[in-house]
């Protein structure tokens, strides 16, 4: 009788674990393939080159790296420029504006409920319309031209993404504007998050606006904003902003990703492993960095 | 209770075992077995070719299911699923693999057409005495084959030519006549002559009215988002210089059959550049001001409406072009570059020169075979030059790949396209493209129907040109990642641009240098 218990408890058990390798298979399978292999596989790409005689293991592809840096037709110092400029502006400068975007929605001041739409609106466009749109306001005989023309009364034919001078600016304006929806999505959450009485303690109290801003709502914030920054910093190097849709890399507006992007497409496959490999070795201590700065910044609060 | 949550248990973990399971047997393709699956490009061409060639299949085959789709984004899924061996389509026809690196990196991704190669062209039956390799114009079967020494896949085919014609420089025969008046022109004969040409359009100043208003006529237009048009050009200039047989080989940086550095950096294609830039540069101002910032859809749509007279662009202009303006096009053979005067030895001024070359051009044109003022040698030199045309025919194609589970029906399929009516077939549906075959002629009602322009691309392609292409087909390209030009930008564009525009010169020699630089680099690779 205690014989066939011990069976029988020995079965459900191995029932059970058989239940939670299956559910468990599915994720452990997508975890092993596309990221534990991927990313073994990039990294041993990266110290690999194909030769007549099949592979052949060297650091040629790092040392071509430091060598193409530096020359600037291969535009890889040019395109880690434009890559720092992605980020300072969609995150240094767009992520506060986002955040003061959301609290002027949260104010309820006129005209909010429009200008949600209006913010949000770019991020339910897709980006391949929108781009096109886009392309056609600031053609050289498109609307904003025109506008321009009547403005300053002299025929303006401006080249706002086919021309060096204006086209990396123009990708910039288009990540600030088009980065807003999805921020202002998020930190609008995390507004109304806050509890009513905490808000109206403050009122009582006299607190204004400015200091409501930053004494009461940026700290109870601070996890949501915290996560955006460390996310885009975590991101940093593998952005490539619109540039496929807009330039291909032309009219010196290559970034990183893109130039990536752009080996990979043509079968390159060692060289941008190499690459990567770099940035993730440049990229880890400032995204750690920038991690502690922001947990360090504001003391975490529960509510 | 307890048993119906032990049901439910088990089949959640065998449908979870099962999932992983099927997604593990697609890797290796899924597809069916008696359902041809084709997955066709949709671009100049048209979007019902394939159907049409698997209709004409089926009536020989109908015990088998013929599936077909014909999209713009078939090349960029079949690169994916050829680089991971995982495609369920047993023929892609699109325009253009990387056969090397498929060959050498995905462990085959490509299934050897040798037997197709070797056989007849079948519609009912087996046709002629040629094998389809003795059928295919001999300039494109180097690029259907792997070009790399791996052994296990020297020597084997495994591409097939679809259908193309010549491209190159079309002009708008309704726009000349209206900005400089009909018979007030000629066709240009000489690179020297497009410029005088080009001078003379914008001397005329003339507008056209679309919609209402008035739009300035330009020389010529291109599109930024499509630049390598220009190549289709300058490439016949380099090639009518240097000859074609050192363009092809020029290509992969070798001369006779030898790396050689310089090999990329030839005279003619130095002096190719040169007139290129002075036709694209702004300072000239012959290329319509919004070419850079227009996709090519709107140049050759401006092209149409006649806002420019001249275009570098190809076959499918008419087809692709939706316009209610139909203006009579006419596409040329590449003008001869006026520097190949000095190399067969014309003497005197370089307006006599040129003056000379344009007769010299007009009697190979009429098929004369000799002239006091060459010796044969250089005679046969300048005819050569004049047969040189570009195309696309090498990178038009038809590929099997290796995880097809209907190979045997993928090879009937593709000699049944070769068949005369196969060959029909694709010619009427796609208006007017040709699969490379001198054998097969278009009827002679097609001929009849063909319009101006479709008759002019008609009449290159049968005065026995000699092509040229871009081919990616040798080791330094496929394997070592030698790219077409070395830096970011590319030649039209940094001559073309707004500001900091690049000349030829510096473009030339600057990219001479970072080929030095990589050079032992690439050497190591293929080696």
């Amino acid at each position: 009788m205690e014989k066939s218990y011990a069976k029988q408890k020995k079965m459900i058990k191995l029932r059970r674990n058989l239940f939670i390798l299956g559910m468990l298979s599915i994720a452990l399978i997508n975890f092993l393939v596309f990221w534990v292999y991927v990313n073994v596989d990039s990294i041993l790409m990266a110290f690999q080159i194909n030769t007549r005689q099949g592979v052949e293991w060297t650091l040629d592809n790092f040392s071509r790296f430091f060598k193409e840096v530096k020359m600037p037709e291969f535009e890889l110092g040019l395109a880690i420029e434009n890559t720092l400029l992605l980020y300072l502006v969609g995150t240094v400068i767009g992520l506060p504006l986002s955040f003061l975007f959301a609290y002027y929605l949260f104010k309820k001041v006129p005209l909010s409920s429009a200008f949600r739409v209006v913010f949000f609106l770019p991020s339910i466009i897709s980006a391949a319309v929108l781009v096109t749109l886009f392309k056609y306001i600031v053609a050289p005989s498109g609307p904003f031209n025109e506008l321009l023309s009547v403005f300053t009364g002299k025929e303006m034919y401006i080249e706002w993404v086919t021309d060096e001078l204006y086209s990396m600016k123009t990708i910039l304006f288009y990540v600030l504007w088009t980065g807003f929806g999805g921020n202002i999505v998020l930190l609008s959450g995390a507004i109304f998050r806050i509890p009513e009485d905490v808000l109206e303690y403050a009122k009582i109290d006299g607190v204004g606006m400015t200091r409501e801003l930053f004494s009461i709502i940026v700290p109870l914030v601070w996890p949501t904003f915290s996560t955006l920054v460390i996310c885009a910093t975590a991101g940093l190097f593998s952005n490539m902003g619109p540039v496929l849709l807009f330039t291909e890399g032309q009219f010196k507006t290559m970034t990183l990703g893109y130039f990536i992007f752009d080996k990979v497409s043509v079968g390159q496959y060692n060289y941008p492993s190499a690459i990567g490999l770099i940035f993730t070795f440049v990229g880890m201590p400032i995204v750690l960095f920038v991690k502690w700065a922001m947990d360090k910044a504001f003391e975490t609060i529960e509510y | 209770m307890k048993k119906s949550k032990k049901i439910i248990s088990n089949v959640l973990v065998l449908s979870l075992l099962a999932t992983t399971a099927l997604g593990a047997v697609a890797c290796g393709g899924g597809g069916k077995e008696g359902v041809l699956s084709i997955a066709a490009f949709e671009g100049g061409n048209g979007g019902t070719y394939a159907q049409a060639l698997a209709d004409g299949f089926k009536k020989y085959h109908s015990d088998i299911d013929v599936d077909v789709l014909c999209d713009p984004t078939v090349p960029e899924s079949a690169a994916t699923a050829l680089e991971s061996n995982s495609s369920d389509v047993d023929v892609y026809m699109i325009n253009g693999v990387n056969i090397g690196a498929l060959c050498e990196n995905s462990e085959g991704a490509l299934e050897n057409l040798n037997d197709v190669f070797t056989s007849k062209p079948k519609a009912a039956a087996e046709e002629g005495s040629k094998t389809i390799e003795q059928l295919i114009d001999k300039n494109f079967l180097p690029s259907m084959k792997y070009g790399g020494d791996f052994a296990d896949f020297a020597n084997n085919y495994y591409a097939i030519p679809t259908g193309s014609n010549p491209v190159g420089l079309v002009l708008n025969k309704t726009a000349l006549d209206n900005v400089l008046g009909a018979g007030n022109w000629t066709a240009p004969r000489t690179s020297n002559e497009l410029i005088e040409l080009c001078d003379a359009v914008q001397l005329a100043d003339k507008t056209v009215k679309i919609d209402g208003e008035d739009h300035t006529v330009y020389p010529m237009i291109y599109a930024g988002n499509a630049v390598e048009y220009w190549r289709y050009l300058w490439y016949c200039w380099q090639a009518q210089y240097d000859g074609a047989d050192a363009f092809h080989e020029a290509q992969a940086c070798k001369i006779d059959g030898e790396y050689v550095q310089d090999a990329y950096f030839s005279l003619g294609k130095e002096k190719a550049m040169g007139v290129l830039e002075t036709l694209i540069t702004r300072e000239n101002d012959y290329c319509h001001k919004d070419s850079m910032s227009n996709k090519h859809t709107v140049s050759q749509k401006y092209f149409m409406q006649g806002r420019a007279t001249m275009m570098c662009t190809g076959d499918w202009i008419e087809n692709e072009t939706g316009t209610e303006y139909k203006p009579d096009l006419m596409m040329i053979k590449a003008p001869i570059l006026s520097d190949v005067a000095d190399l067969i030895g014309l003497t005197g001024t370089a307006a006599e020169k040129d003056l000379a070359l344009r007769e010299l051009v007009d009697k190979i044109d009429a098929g004369e075979t000799e002239d006091a003022r060459l010796t044969e040698a250089n005679f046969d030199k300048l005819v050569e030059a004049r047969k040189i045309v570009f195309t696309l025919a090498n990178s038009q194609i038809a590929v099997i790949p290796s995880t097809s589970v209907n190979k045997d029906l993928a090879k009937d399929f593709l000699r049944f396209m070769y068949s005369k009516e196969g060959f029909e077939i694709f010619l009427n549906s796609t208006k007017g493209s040709r699969l490379p075959v001198a054998d097969y002629k278009p009827s002679t009602s097609f001929i009849s129907s063909m319009t101006v322009f479709g008759k002019s691309v008609y009449d290159i392609a049968e005065s026995s040109p000699n092509y040229i292409f871009t081919n990616t087909n040798d080791p330094i390209r496929f394997r070592a990642g030698l790219e077409e030009f070395l830096a970011n930008e590319e030649p039209e564009t940094a001559m073309g641009k707004t500001t900091n525009a690049v000349s030829a010169a510096t473009y030339f020699s600057t990219e001479k240098g970072l080929l030095s630089d990589m050079w032992s680099a690439l050497m190591r690779q293929v080696q």
